[in-house]
């Protein structure tokens, strides 16, 4: 067996650089894309939307918070009627859905039922 | 964690089908002989891995087996088995029929001094650094290149099959009327770019919204550069002049000063990360098979090795599956080193055939040859040529950015250093005897036939956008200025005992002048490259969105989202996995001006939504859901009767159509 064929010789020497610096690298890339696309790291956002879209009669919705702000209120108008209002506390990264159970009958259908969501300052809408 | 487990699985996936069957495939092509460095076999297997996997899942494919972690797994087995069986046999015939001198013959010895390989680890630590720091800010799957690319493979991953490359389109019927037609096959895409990120998601289970795409092209990018040194490299001997300094024209120093002029230097600008972090594939695969192509082919005419010859028809066959736009390149570069070879040795012409003859006519050439055709008639065609998309890249340039660049251009395109450089070198080439070396004839065709393409395309009936063929010029270019860099610091010295040729102080003051005028033409266009912030908010709110959307998708539900507008809205179809074309795409606004036959729908219906021909297009292309950003596009959907909005967030508002 020839000894010198497993020598690390200075190709083998720079292959080795190589894979120390790629598997780094390789490293690092991947935890800094999980760290940009946590919805939960040093980022503050929510959104609001529609829980059934596909049912246009159904006016459920739903809030997902991501954001540093925890309490939100929301109010249900529509003919500019307050239809149902109430307040909620969503942590990080939790998702809540409301259940509107709303009385059909009071519904105008010819003009849009607004969801109004606000979480401190920041106010959002949906309508349908 | 979950970050540190998927880079660690992606890279033993990367390194069980990117690595290994390209080392096994060497040693069964060559055996037990030490033609090859290190280096070369590193670099080569991951080339012919490449190569390998894509023809092993072409042929899997049209044979109707499933994609999945076992008939991946068993196929390599099984095809390197077979391969190794069979070029066993086939050295067994070259031996004892076609007997070759040069047999056994030991591989250059490289040894770098500690000096040399200090600096060679601090070259490739900045180069790494430089690199990893701009991609920090684009690993986010953001482009649009990269997401296009993506569906594909991902399109691959989850059926398991090959795809067929179509998209819908929006179309005017014979009555006037908009539809949308049935899919239509396109040229743009080409299986061999999309198999391996396949591969390696298949087996690995990577997520297509993890680093992964982006840190395989990376890989692709930083092997490019290594194809590039051991070319380099092997130029040595064919370009030392006997009266410069040979212990300074050594191929050490000329992988020193490749690498100091690819590595650290222009390392972000295309055609380097930004290609990475753009997912520019072709051209970042490209890239890396040309430089390993002229390689093998250089080792092939310079030590009359058959077998060199075989791995160069291998892997331009690979290439030709991968990268329409580089196998043209490619060929050009062949061609018109082959013409100046002939033009330089004109009166040993007859010889340089009967060489070249020898060659072709032995047992491994040919087998790739037989092998390629079978393939290629037989198995699959590549997909350009099967939708006739050579024609439209020959002929007269048609259109202005298709009739060249510029000299300023190509200065800036290709960085001032090394055009200055190469400048240089191409004359000092040209005006020795070594132009009809083969060294010479590769360095001086590669450039000079890029030269042509890039300035006066027309001369030669291209028809391809200038700027693509002036990212292929920076690799020649930048090769014969580190040659030329090498000569000018060996003509500073001349051998012990000779007298030398100039004072140390002017030696000192013209490194330090070609140091700091390159470091800082290169390191300026690094500046100008770097990413200002990261889009990771508004890229998360548009794939939330899109998860929304994919979540309550209706087989009738035809999205229209904006592209001028939304960050990563190209990932968007990856939610889908419906048509390419899907969601429909509000492009760039240019575009539409720029083609008044585009159609038009597809700005109307976000720009224009309630006017006639806006009702008009949402009416007959059955669009019912609009995706914009609310800062640019929110007014002209709000309140009405003919809106709904079903979801919002910072960056994305839904509408759904009463």
């Amino acid at each position: 067996m020839n000894a010198n064929k497993y020598m690390l010789t200075d190709q083998r020497k720079i292959i080795l650089a190589f894979f120390v610096l790629f598997i780094f690298s390789t490293i690092f890339l991947f935890w800094q894309n999980e760290q940009e696309l946590d919805p939960n790291k040093n980022k503050s956002w929510w959104t609001l939307s529609f829980t059934n879209p596909n049912d246009e009669t159904d006016t459920d919705f739903t809030i997902e918070n991501y954001g540093i702000s925890r309490s939100f209120t929301y109010q249900i108008e529509n003919d500019k009627k307050i239809l149902s209002e109430g307040n909620l506390t969503l942590n990080i990264g939790e998702k809540q859905t409301i259940d509107t159970s709303l009385d059909q009958a009071r519904i105008n259908t010819n003009v849009p039922l607004s969801i109004r969501v606000s979480s401190g300052e920041e106010k959002k809408e949906i309508y349908r | 964690m979950h970050a540190l487990f998927s880079s660690l699985i992606f890279l033993v996936v990367t390194g069980i089908l990117f690595f290994v069957p390209g080392f096994f495939l060497l040693r069964a092509v060559f055996g037990t002989q030490k033609t090859l460095s290190s280096l070369e076999t590193f670099v080569l297997s991951f080339g012919l891995s490449i190569g390998l996997i894509n023809f092993l899942m072409l042929i899997l494919g049209k044979a109707g087996v499933l994609f999945t972690p076992l008939s991946l797994i068993i196929g390599i087995i099984a095809s390197l088995l077979s391969v190794t069986l069979f070029a066993s046999l086939v050295r067994f015939v070259s031996k004892k029929f076609f007997p070759s001198k040069k047999e056994g013959l030991p591989t250059e010895k490289n040894t770098f001094s500690k000096k040399q390989l200090w600096l060679f680890y601090l070259l490739l630590v900045l180069t790494f650094a430089i690199k990893v720091i701009y991609l920090s800010h684009a690993v986010l799957p953001t482009s649009t290149d990269l997401g296009h690319h993506m569906y594909w493979a991902k399109l691959i991953t989850e059926t398991g099959t090959l795809p067929f490359y179509a998209e819908q389109e929006i179309i005017t019927n014979d009555a006037g009327n908009y539809e949308l037609s049935d899919p239509k096959p396109i040229a743009d895409f080409i299986i061999g770019e999309h198999l391996p990120f396949s591969a390696i998601s298949i087996i690995g289970k990577s997520d297509y919204f993890s680093a992964f795409p982006v840190v395989f092209l990376f890989l692709v990018n930083i092997l490019s550069l290594f194809a590039l040194i051991i070319f380099t490299m092997r130029l040595a001997s064919e370009l030392r002049i006997p009266t410069l300094s040979q212990s300074l024209f050594s191929p050490q120093n000329l992988a020193l000063s490749a690498l100091f002029l690819f590595g650290p230097l222009y390392s972000l600008a295309s055609p380097q990360a930004k290609f990475v972090s753009g997912g520019v594939v072709g051209n970042t695969f490209g890239n890396f098979f040309i430089p390993l192509i002229l390689f093998s082919y250089y080792r092939a005419f310079t030590e009359k090795r058959p077998a060199y010859l075989a791995l160069g028809f291998f892997f331009t066959f690979a290439l030709a599956y991968i990268h329409h736009l580089s196998t043209l390149v490619l060929l050009f570069v062949l061609i018109a080193s082959a013409l100046l070879y002939i033009l330089f040795n004109a009166s040993t012409v007859a010889d340089t055939f009967i060489a070249w003859w020898r060659l072709l006519f032995a047992p491994a050439p040919i087998l790739v040859i037989l092998f390629a055709c079978t393939f290629f008639f037989g198995i699959a065609l590549p997909t350009y040529i099967e939708t006739h998309a050579v024609d439209t890249a020959i002929g007269t340039p048609t259109k202005t950015t298709r009739t060249g660049l510029s000299y300023l251009q190509i200065t800036f395109s290709s960085g001032e250093a090394r055009v200055a450089l190469g400048m240089a070198g191409i004359a000092l080439l040209l005006s020795l005897a070594k132009r009809k070396s083969y060294a010479g004839a590769f360095l001086l065709g590669w450039s000079l036939i890029l030269l042509t393409m890039s300035l006066k395309p027309g001369w030669l009936f291209l028809d391809i956008p200038s700027n693509r063929i002036g990212t292929y010029l920076s690799f020649p270019l930048g090769v014969i200025s580190a040659v030329a860099l090498i000569w000018i610091f060996a003509s500073f010295k001349k051998e012990e005992g000779s007298p030398k040729l100039f004072p140390p102080v002017l030696i000192l003051a013209f490194f330090f002048t070609a140091f700091v005028f390159a470091s800082g033409s290169g390191s300026f266009d690094n500046g100008q490259t770097l990413l200002p912030k990261s889009k990771g908010l508004a890229t998360l709110q548009t794939f939330h969105a899109a998860q929304y959307l994919a979540e309550h998708n209706r087989p009738t539900d035809i999205i229209l989202k904006d592209h001028n507008y939304i960050t990563g809205d190209a990932w968007m179809k990856l939610f889908f996995l419906r048509d390419y074309f899907y969601p429909l795409s509000r492009g760039f606004f240019k575009r539409y001006e720029d083609n008044p036959n585009r159609e038009q729908c597809t700005l109307l219906m976000i720009s224009t939504p309630n006017t006639p021909k806006g009702e008009k297009c949402f009416a007959e292309t059955g669009t019912n859901i609009v995706v914009v950003n609310p800062s640019f596009d929110g007014t002209q959907f709000e309140k009405g009767n003919k809106w709904m909005r079903i979801y919002t967030g910072d960056t994305i508002h839904i509408y759904e159509r009463k």
